[in-house]
């Protein structure tokens, strides 16, 4: 049942934008992907990214459609807090910064965040993590279709599957093209975009304000949102904080970017995109609290973004909006694609299924991946099943489960395989428990408090230290043709 | 026979719109039960039967009151949107009805079915339980970073 919302832009102004905007990426994915000659450059950009594509690109990708439109929504269905935990997820990049650094020293010639859990924790452990970081990554992906749906019906009343279609196709062809360079290419100028973009709606949404008036209207119509002690609010702080660390933790995205990044270069890109998406989530979301103010109708929560901003800064706004919201959509999609792809690839064709696989045929297969997750996150997304954070935050639990896993694996010898795994299960399962029974906001400060008790357990009753010298690949087959 | 022609007339113009009022269709809200929210939030979707074709785009009236006798109720959207999402409620009862209205002819449709919404919150012990654990877990999580980070540079 379409539940009709009041659009704001002329539906064929939509259109027109959407197609401008779609031409040029694809023009762009295939002028940057030119550069990739081998696998280093189509999934690693030559592992020779610089310092301000390396901030652009962190900063970009982690602001996704979520940030446009769930902080919003966090905002309108949590008030203040709500938004406040949004930008709390910023940790996740400041705390990845100096795991960026490690992660490089440890692992120069990797590929994957796969490659660090099966050589730190054997098969076993591995298996599970790549079927979370894979969940993850396609539920992430669904998100990111049913937004550009959502995005596309808000503001110019282009049906969702229409809009989520087209957002889709757009991305899936770029990213086959153009590999991590056109990911990265295409960051850069996204992430100037959304910055600028965000400053125009922010002063203009600022200055078309009474706040005196926003506060009265909140106070009398919806005072739990202006209430410091809205429990379920209370509960989104640190769940949403400890899933963005999970999810910075884990996923490909992040860790293809710090393999992307020329030696020295990790750290502080990471730790400069990270400051500068703290305010971005906090400006994104004080819009939803003006919906009162305006008497403007909101039938789904996450739809709560584009819709202020579009009514609030009228037609020319509109556009401004448009645009934005379709960069920090593309943004996320392509790495998404991009780091998916490559860890099905890596991980499971190459290691697994196809061991002596040539380089050609590695790329084919990629193609193929990147077009079949594109195809499925489709057919997922078509039903619009849940709103954006139901659907995302059903994956917290698995993807908080896997930071201690990490974070002491990287720095911790006595962190074990056994601890890892039982870590990971125990966090996901006792996490979605309390997804269930509490509510989307607990989920994965549960899995993350179950993860840090077992690995940390198990690494005090570990007696055998890892030998780091086990993470260099390189070393191990020299070491190995050495031998024979 | 003034008095019966204005009588007439009356009578005429009250049967019009009454015959008018009867042909808006009475909505419905999707799901058609009561529900309870401990966040203060809720999506009430509706649908009058006719829209089910989507070829007649009806105007609705939605409103809330604290009483199921809506003795004081209010407005709280009116438009051809097929929902409206409510959020920031305190604890308690509220109850939903929605109309069709025809505003160029004056006329308004039968109320839905009424809907009550309880609202209680979850319980503010457990909310700062888990906010204090949350804050555990993540000064832990800083803590294994930053001496993780010091140790190693110190290796080096």
């Amino acid at each position: 049942m379409d539940i009709h919302q009041s659009e704001i832009l002329n539906p064929t102004v939509g259109w027109i934008l959407l197609s401008i905007l779609s031409g040029l990426w694809i023009y762009l994915g295939f002028y940057w992907g030119k550069k990739a000659k081998n696998m280093d450059g189509f999934m690693l950009a030559g592992r020779n990214v610089g310092m301000a594509f390396g901030t652009a690109t962190a900063m970009a990708t982690w602001v996704t459609s979520n940030t446009t439109m769930l902080a919003p929504q966090f905002a309108l269905q949590l008030g203040i807090w709500g938004m406040v935990a949004y930008s709390s997820a910023a940790f996740g990049l400041l705390l990845f910064a100096p795991l960026a650094k490690r992660i490089k020293q440890l692992l120069p010639k990797a590929f994957t965040s796969g490659d660090f859990i099966r050589l730190r924790y054997g098969k076993t452990t591995w298996y599970l993590f790549l079927v979370i970081s894979i969940f993850y990554g396609f539920t992430w992906l669904i998100s990111m279709g049913m937004a550009g749906g959502i995005l596309m019906n808000a503001l110019a009343g282009i049906p969702y599957k229409t809009g989520m279609t087209v957002i889709l196709a757009v991305c899936v062809i770029y990213t086959v093209f153009g590999g991590l360079y056109a990911v990265i290419g295409t960051d850069f100028i996204q992430s100037l975009i959304i910055m600028i973009g965000i400053v125009v709606v922010g002063g203009a949404v600022i200055f078309s304000l009474d706040l005196d008036q926003v506060y009265a209207n909140l106070e009398l119509e919806k005072p739990m949102l202006i209430n410091a002690l809205l429990p379920a609010s209370i509960m989104a702080i640190f769940n949403n904080l400890l899933f963005g660390i999970g999810e910075v933790f884990h996923s490909n995205v992040w860790w293809s970017r710090a393999f992307a990044m020329r030696s020295g270069i990790g750290q502080k890109a990471y730790t400069m995109a990270g400051f500068f998406w703290l305010p971005v989530p906090i400006a994104a979301g004080f819009i939803a609290l003006t919906t009162g103010t305006f008497d403007i109708n909101i039938t789904s929560p996450d739809m709560v973004g584009p819709l202020m901003a579009g009514n609030i800064l009228g037609k020319a706004g509109s556009v401004i909006v448009f645009i934005v919201f379709f960069c920090s959509l593309a943004s996320s999609i392509d790495s998404l694609l991009a780091a998916t792809s490559d860890l099905i690839v890596e991980d499971i064709y190459k290691k697994m299924i196809n061991p002596g696989v040539k380089e050609k045929k590695l790329r084919k297969v990629s193609v193929i991946i990147i077009v079949s997750l594109g195809l499925l996150a489709w057919i997922v997304c078509l039903p619009r099943i849940g709103t954006l954070a139901t659907v995302l935050f059903f994956a917290g639990p698995m993807v908080a489960s896997t930071i201690y896993p990490i974070v002491m694996g990287l720095y911790w010898r006595s962190a074990s395989a056994k601890g890892a795994f039982l870590a990971m299960s125990l966090g996901s399962l006792i996490g979605l428990i309390g997804y269930f029974e509490l509510g989307w906001y607990t989920g994965s400060l549960i899995g993350a408090t179950v993860s840090i008790i077992v690995t940390t357990l198990f690494a005090k009753l570990n007696k055998t230290p890892f030998d780091w010298a086990k993470m260099d690949e390189s070393k191990i087959i020299s070491t190995n043709k050495i031998r024979q | 026979m003034n008095s019966v022609k204005i009588i007439i007339g009356l009578f005429l113009g009250i049967t019009i719109i009454s015959l008018q009022a009867q042909s808006l269709p009475a909505p419905y809200f999707i799901p058609d039960k009561n529900e309870n929210s401990e966040t203060g939030y809720i999506q009430l979707k509706w649908i009058a039967q006719s829209d089910e074709d989507e070829t007649i785009l009806y105007q609705y009236q939605l409103e809330q009151a604290e009483d199921s006798g809506f003795s004081s109720s209010k407005e709280i959207y009116r438009g051809n949107d097929l929902a409206s999402f409510i959020s920031g409620l305190s604890n308690g009862n509220y109850y939903y009805r929605v109309r069709v209205v025809d505003e160029d002819r004056k006329v308004n449709g039968p109320w839905s079915a009424t809907k009550l919404v309880v609202v209680k919150h979850h319980s503010l012990e457990l909310a700062l339980s888990l906010f204090t654990l949350g804050g555990i877990v993540f000064l832990s999580t800083v803590l294994i970073v930053v001496r993780g980070s010091r140790k190693i540079g110190n290796d080096n």
